[in-house]
């Protein structure tokens, strides 16, 4: 699917509290893509994604999709444009696996044990888990029903925030691969992380680059030069 | 419907047995037979006719809707609020409702059973609904968010004294039997309000099933999977405030049933659709109500015992254990 999203001059903060300075981006390849955010804590990565994801509003500049302002976007025709996959999975629900990964399609109503739903869980590898409850099975693998309903919402920008925190070793390997086989979808896919080394063998379309000092916002194509970068400004 | 059916079945057995229970024990020794007439064909025995249409049978309904209806509001707060502690009597919201009666009785002199009580009864919910709606966006630990609750109730409760130092002894004793909880001397018009909220509210609620599933997964994904949620939060906060405010405007302050029958409802059915959710805490919260108001009126108990006195007997435990089991709760 063809999609244009444009940043400028945009202004991102929390609770009016500014963070960096105005930038502008664009992303406007129909092909898949894959963007990693990176830069140190606090350099304002998830508070990019949360405006991104229309959670919170942006202190000035604008977002648009398609040519549509993000901020005016009703709440569900974003859905169907941009789904978003947090840091910390739900931990405090009563629902199962199946169940939470069927109303990634809502508003339409789809059955815990419908095609969609076994499909997503199989390409995840947890289709095992369909009838625990979400809050019984580990913080991995809820990781990975949550990416299994972001691919029922099938939406074609995916926005993930450190998805693999709270992921072991050997889970971070198999993450990555789930994202490149997205990416290989047509997806694009903008994900913020701290794991560069388990990237370096990963296809990165574009690195963007938040830093507190020396120009907020940098887009860059190397990884190495993403190190150095983010090295030179620690 | 529910992976188990049998607890439908049983739950459905005890709301019908209970409802017998209501109609068919009481002060006065009526036969079956007469209770059955009464209730069927009325006319052939006025003094039956009057107990049974008139006392019981209102004192039924009116203990049915309420505890299913304060159980609906438990349930919907614990989920507004992501916090298992929840409820309309722990966070204060009934105690906004009795500050508003209180306003209304003691000041304004009005008797029970008037529509500016249940208007009373109504802005004072919603006013500390508001204040916990405020305070929950600042704090999301659910003990601060209950310890909150609770000083809001301390605060709203000193209000009502002061309100009770300055007033007549008629509406004082008023004011304090209306406190001690009732499901009784309802007249069938006030039961048949207590009721339609009842009803009218829990159909509400079932139409948004769905939208309270998204929710249970928290506000930031529930707002990126396509809810809107202003709409919901709003439409969630004038019902729980609707209901809250009927059922305690006629019954008094109800302790406990709001927030221990939605974790009881969880315990047996081991759902989290709230397509089965809902119907299933109303109907525990109706089978507790009536059990609650037959425990109140035990033969030997002159008078009947204070409902809130049972309906604290079977809550508070249940807050033990919720606090004692800590995050398993959800």
């Amino acid at each position: 699917m063809d999609m244009q999203l444009h940043i400028k001059n945009l202004q991102i903060g929390y609770r009016k509290k500014v963070i960096g300075e105005t930038f502008s981006a664009t992303v406007s390849e129909s092909r898949g893509q894959l963007i990693l955010l990176v830069g140190r804590n606090g350099s304002g990565k998830s508070t990019l994604l949360r405006t991104l994801a229309g959670l919170q509003s942006e202190l000035s500049g604008e977002i648009t999709l398609n040519g549509e302002a993000l901020a005016k976007m009703d709440t569900r025709k974003r859905a169907t444009l941009l789904s978003f996959v947090q840091t910390r999975p739900p931990a405090y629900t009563d629902l199962t696996v199946g169940e939470v990964v069927a109303l990634g399609a809502y508003p339409i109503q789809l059955q815990s044990d419908s095609e969609e739903v076994r499909s997503s869980l199989n390409k995840l590898g947890v289709s095992s888990l369909a009838h625990q409850r979400l809050d019984s099975i580990s913080d991995g693998e809820r990781q990975k029903a949550m990416i299994a309903r972001a691919l029922v919402q099938d939406t074609p920008i995916i926005l993930m925030d450190e998805p693999t925190a709270f992921l072991d070793y050997p889970s971070r390997i198999d993450w990555w691969r789930h994202v490149a086989e997205m990416r290989e979808t047509g997806k694009l896919l903008i994900v913020s992380t701290h794991d560069l080394a388990m990237v370096k063998d990963v296809t990165v379309d574009r690195f963007w680059l938040l830093n507190r000092k020396g120009g907020f916002f940098k887009e860059l194509n190397d990884y190495d030069e993403v190190l150095q970068q983010l090295i030179s400004n620690s | 419907m529910s992976r188990k059916p049998f607890v439908w079945i049983v739950l459905l057995i005890l709301l019908i047995t209970l409802i017998a229970l209501e109609l068919f024990l009481g002060s006065v020794q009526l036969p079956v037979r007469e209770v059955w007439q009464s209730l069927t064909a009325p006319g052939d025995n006025l003094t039956s006719d009057i107990i049974v249409r008139q006392a019981r049978l209102p004192r039924a309904l009116t203990a049915l809707s309420a505890g299913g209806g304060l159980a609906l509001c438990g349930l919907l707060m614990q989920r507004f609020f992501q916090n298992p502690l929840a409820g309309p009597s722990v966070l204060g919201i009934t105690s906004g409702s009795s500050l508003g009666v209180a306003l209304i009785i003691l000041l304004g002199g009005v008797t029970f059973g008037s529509y500016s009580i249940v208007l009373g009864a109504f802005t004072g919910a919603m006013v500390v609904l508001s204040v916990i709606l405020l305070f929950a966006g600042m704090r999301r630990s659910p003990v601060t968010l209950l310890i909150f609750g609770l000083m809001i109730g301390y605060v709203v409760s000193a209000a009502v004294t002061l309100l009770q130092a300055g007033t007549t002894r008629e509406a004082l004793r008023s004011f304090v039997f209306w406190g001690m909880g009732s499901f009784a001397d309802l007249s069938a018009g006030q039961t048949l309000i207590i009721t339609v909220t009842m009803a009218g509210c829990t159909l509400i609620a079932f139409t948004m099933h769905r939208q309270l599933d998204l929710w249970s997964l928290g506000e930031s994904y529930a707002r990126t999977m396509g809810l809107r949620h202003r709409s919901f939060r709003f439409g969630l906060l004038i019902l729980t405030g609707i209901l809250t405010a009927t059922i305690t405007a006629y019954c008094g302050p109800i302790a406990f049933i709001g927030l221990a029958v939605p974790h009881l409802a969880r315990g047996l059915w081991q759902q989290g659709r709230h397509a089965v959710l809902i119907p299933a805490v109303v109907l525990s919260g109706m089978v507790i109500g009536l059990a609650c108001d037959l425990i109140s009126r035990l033969p030997g108990t002159e008078g009947g015992l204070p409902l809130n006195a049972v309906t604290s007997f079977f809550g508070a435990p249940v807050v033990i254990a919720i606090i004692l089991r800590g995050r398993k709760v959800f």
